[in-house]
């Protein structure tokens, strides 16, 4: 007996483990192929909820031709689970046809081979119809690999009252940006993003708020994440500056150039000046600490609906601007991508252009709180005609800015953030030139594995 | 991976074969049966362990060495190009622009350096004390041993709470330095201190296992010395100094070794309470880095043969030294 149980054990288990190997089925039982899809974020979520109907929906629209399936795959800290299930994937070949991926890792994935060349799989109609910056983040080489789902971007919010009792603004319902004064000369500075503020403006407007008030102005990123790439390259771009060279290679004489020299002293000068501090105060602008928070388009539904009853009145203010008075604006998010594998390349690209239709960018978006990357969506968006929305559609369309296209991107944005980290100190601050050389040479040295 | 999965499975059968044909021919010569059927029985047993430690230790071990001379990028497993020393040539030029071999280099070792004194000296401290038999003791054991069995991420999350410097929620650390009148700090946030509490915090975890294999070494000393040596009138510092710690020396080079390889491998406790920095990053650190997050496995594997070679050599010489001390 004891033996036969054995040999049934043994047999359970290698059918178990030659089991594994089997793929899925690639038609259903109604004949239509079948589109297996990976999506970054857990099933249960409003955004998650909100891919489900959008390929359901998809599923009806294609009956009997093609069916979605959606398997959601939560991305957890640092990028892992959802980026660690498709390195694996990579060595058993066993990508899904259609992935999400987060923006800047399109040129890795499309140098790699990993994502499809969909210059001839999309509609050109479709392709004109992205905002210019979701179009740019889906580029490599020229041509188009993923398709952004949604866009954002980062702005200035202000606290209108605090802005009154610093003497900023005569009231809260005359608090918009075009009212605000500059506390040197009590001139209106009349700030719109075809009249920008400048480096300058900032500082006097955060210095009179933080004598007024005793504290620290503004609070800026300094959890060591993609947040800071993300929200603070604007202050470099808007000085002149750049990361890395075009092709993304290079970043010696780039990264320590002087206008990221000049960008980063100027951000630094507010750390030192006590205008902003390395160890903010968590929320500190939503419980009315800070008169000021750099901070990405979500904070909108956070004031709109969690913090209402704390700051009733604010409002937002473009990024400023440097020496070169160009406006830039960080952009970007997660995108649909057809991976080189799939055994359906036209159901899955077709897939992948549903998902980020007008109707499905919208949909989304309504859950997310982040921008429609569809031109016609946005424009059908009456939600983005006025107010706050109005400034953060305005800036995206004028000044968005993908981060850099390369397939270093994972070093380039550590190095950034480090640098960063590094030079936003309140006490003892290094010298921003010397710790740019050391960065910049350390990140060319990286870059060269690329080459 | 899997050509090289089935050498190794091809060189573990080839040894096994020969090991056995050699045990076969010599039982055959002596005409010892019952040896020959043994020897079969004994291999068959041994063969699912050796699988084991073959898809376990040995294939990740051949496999880390030969990635360190390829360009394994992560993206790309399908496309693993031998290139000689390249990633060590790469690493001669992070190192010398000061890059992050530098820092994991630098950090690792004052690391390593701080920390084996202070939980090697704590441990063997609180051993001694508790050797003792007094009222308490099985309390204090406990006590001692608890941050051991805690999950590193677990002690690092509560130590990063004790030590926050965030307004809002002032951490036990700063509340005390605020109750008499000292300045806050923000420990961890300042490059110059951090290292010191990373050695604390890894201390404070890891001596309790220290202190208990220290007490069983103390534990095997033989009582009839300590009374020889109390009716030749020795007090109790001679007792220590000439009885208890020599008798404990191979207990302390136990102790020594391990701590000193744990303490080359440094990571969670970096990682969890301050991030990729350069004052936090070590060695392990960079390569899981450069491996998952940069994934440039080659790249890698190379710092790990370094770090290996590193570590090989330095408990080889301290192997050396303690031989000279004897």
């Amino acid at each position: 007996m004891k033996k036969l149980l054995l040999i049934a054990l043994t047999i359970m288990a290698i059918t178990g483990l030659f089991g594994c190997e089997g793929g899925s089925s690639t038609v259903n039982k109604d004949g239509a192929k079948i589109l297996n899809m990976w999506v970054h974020i857990a099933g249960d979520t409003l955004e998650g909820r909100a891919y489900r109907v959008r390929a359901e929906a998809f599923n009806e629209a294609n009956k009997g031709v093609y069916e979605a399936r959606v398997e959601f795959i939560p991305r957890g800290g640092g990028g892992t689970g959802y980026e660690d299930k498709i390195n694996a994937a990579l060595t058993t070949s066993s990508l899904p046809d259609v992935i999400t991926l987060d923006g800047p890792n399109t040129a890795a994935y499309a140098k790699s081979g990993i994502l499809l060349n969909l210059d001839d799989l999309i509609p050109q109609a479709s392709k004109d119809d992205f905002l210019p910056s979701a179009l740019e983040q889906g580029m490599y080489n020229g041509s188009l690999y993923s398709l952004a789902i949604q866009e954002s971007t980062t702005v200035v919010y202000y606290n209108k009252t605090m802005f009154v009792q610093a003497g900023l603004c005569a009231s809260v319902e005359t608090c918009n940006p075009a009212d605000i004064k500059d506390p040197t000369n009590n001139q209106v500075l009349g700030i719109s993003l075809s009249n920008p503020w400048t480096y300058n403006h900032f500082f006097n407007i955060a210095n009179a708020l933080k004598t007024h008030f005793n504290t620290q102005a503004i609070s800026l990123p300094m959890s060591q994440d993609e947040m800071i790439t993300y929200a603070i390259t604007p202050f470099i771009w808007n000085n002149g500056g750049e990361i890395v060279s075009t092709d993304g290679l290079t970043a010696s004489g780039i990264f320590n150039s002087a206008a990221n020299v000049e960008a980063f002293s100027f951000l630094q000068s507010l750390f030192t000046s006590g205008i902003a501090t390395d160890v903010p105060v968590d929320n500190g602008f939503y419980i009315g600490t800070y008169p000021m928070m750099l901070d990405g388009i979500w904070g909108v539904p956070i004031l709109e609906i969690t913090y209402k009853n704390e700051i009733p009145h604010w409002g937002v203010l473009p990024i400023p601007v440097g020496s070169t008075g160009d406006v830039y604006a960080s952009t970007g998010s997660w995108a649909f991508g057809v991976t080189k594998t799939s055994k359906n390349a036209e159901g899955a690209a077709l897939l992948a252009d549903w998902m980020t239709s007008p109707e499905s960018t919208n949909y989304v978006t309504a859950a997310t709180g982040l921008i429609p990357a569809k031109i016609s969506a946005l424009n059908s968006n009456t939600a983005y005609n006025t107010g706050v929305r109005a400034i953060l559609k305005e800036q995206l369309i004028q000044g968005g800015k993908a981060r850099p296209s390369s397939v270093a991107y994972p070093e380039i944005t550590d190095t950034f953030q480090r640098a960063y980290i590094e030079l936003m100190v309140t006490s003892n601050p290094p010298i921003v030139q010397a710790v740019l050389n050391q960065y910049a040479a350390s990140l060319q040295t990286k870059l060269n594995r690329h080459k | 991976m899997t050509t090289l999965t089935l050498i190794i499975y091809g060189i573990l059968i080839v040894i096994l074969t020969i090991a056995g044909t050699f045990d076969v021919i010599k039982a055959k010569k002596h005409h010892d049966r019952y040896k020959l059927k043994s020897s079969i029985y004994a291999y068959l047993i041994l063969l699912p362990i050796l699988m084991l430690i073959s898809i376990f230790v040995l294939q990740p071990i051949v496999m880390g060495l030969a990635f360190g001379f390829t360009d394994y990028y992560l993206l790309e497993p399908n496309n693993i190009r031998f290139i000689g020393v390249r990633n060590f040539m790469d690493l001669m030029d992070q190192y010398q622009a000061r890059g992050d071999i530098y820092h994991a280099f630098r950090n690792t070792i004052q690391f390593m350096v701080l920390v084996l004194p202070l939980q090697i000296g704590s441990a063997l401290g609180l051993a001694l004390i508790l050797n003792h038999a007094r009222k308490g003791n099985s309390y204090f054991k406990v006590a001692f041993f608890a941050p051991v069995v805690m999950s590193l991420t677990v002690v690092s999350i509560l130590w990063l709470q004790i030590l926050s410097p965030n307004q809002t929620q002032l951490g036990l650390m700063n509340t005390i330095f605020a109750l008499v009148g000292f300045p806050p700090s923000t420990f961890l946030l300042d490059g110059g201190v951090a290292m010191y509490w990373i050695v604390i915090i890894s201390a404070w975890q890891g001596a309790g296992f220290q202190m208990l294999i220290f007490l069983a070494g103390l534990k095997n000393i033989s009582l009839d010395m300590y009374d020889a040596a109390k009716i030749d009138g020795a007090d109790d510092f001679e007792i220590t100094r000439f009885i208890t710690l020599p008798q404990l020396k191979p207990t302390f080079v136990f102790v020594m070794f391990t701590t000193f390889i744990g303490a080359s491998k440094l990571l969670i406790q970096p990682m969890v309470m301050i991030g990729f920095k350069n004052y936090s990053m070590t060695l392990s650190y960079l390569i899981y880095r450069e491996g998952y997050q940069f994934r440039f496995v080659g790249y890698a594997s190379a710092i790990a043969l370094i770090v290996t070679i590193f570590v090989g050599t330095l408990v080889i010489l301290q192997r050396r030294a303690m031989k000279e001390v004897d």
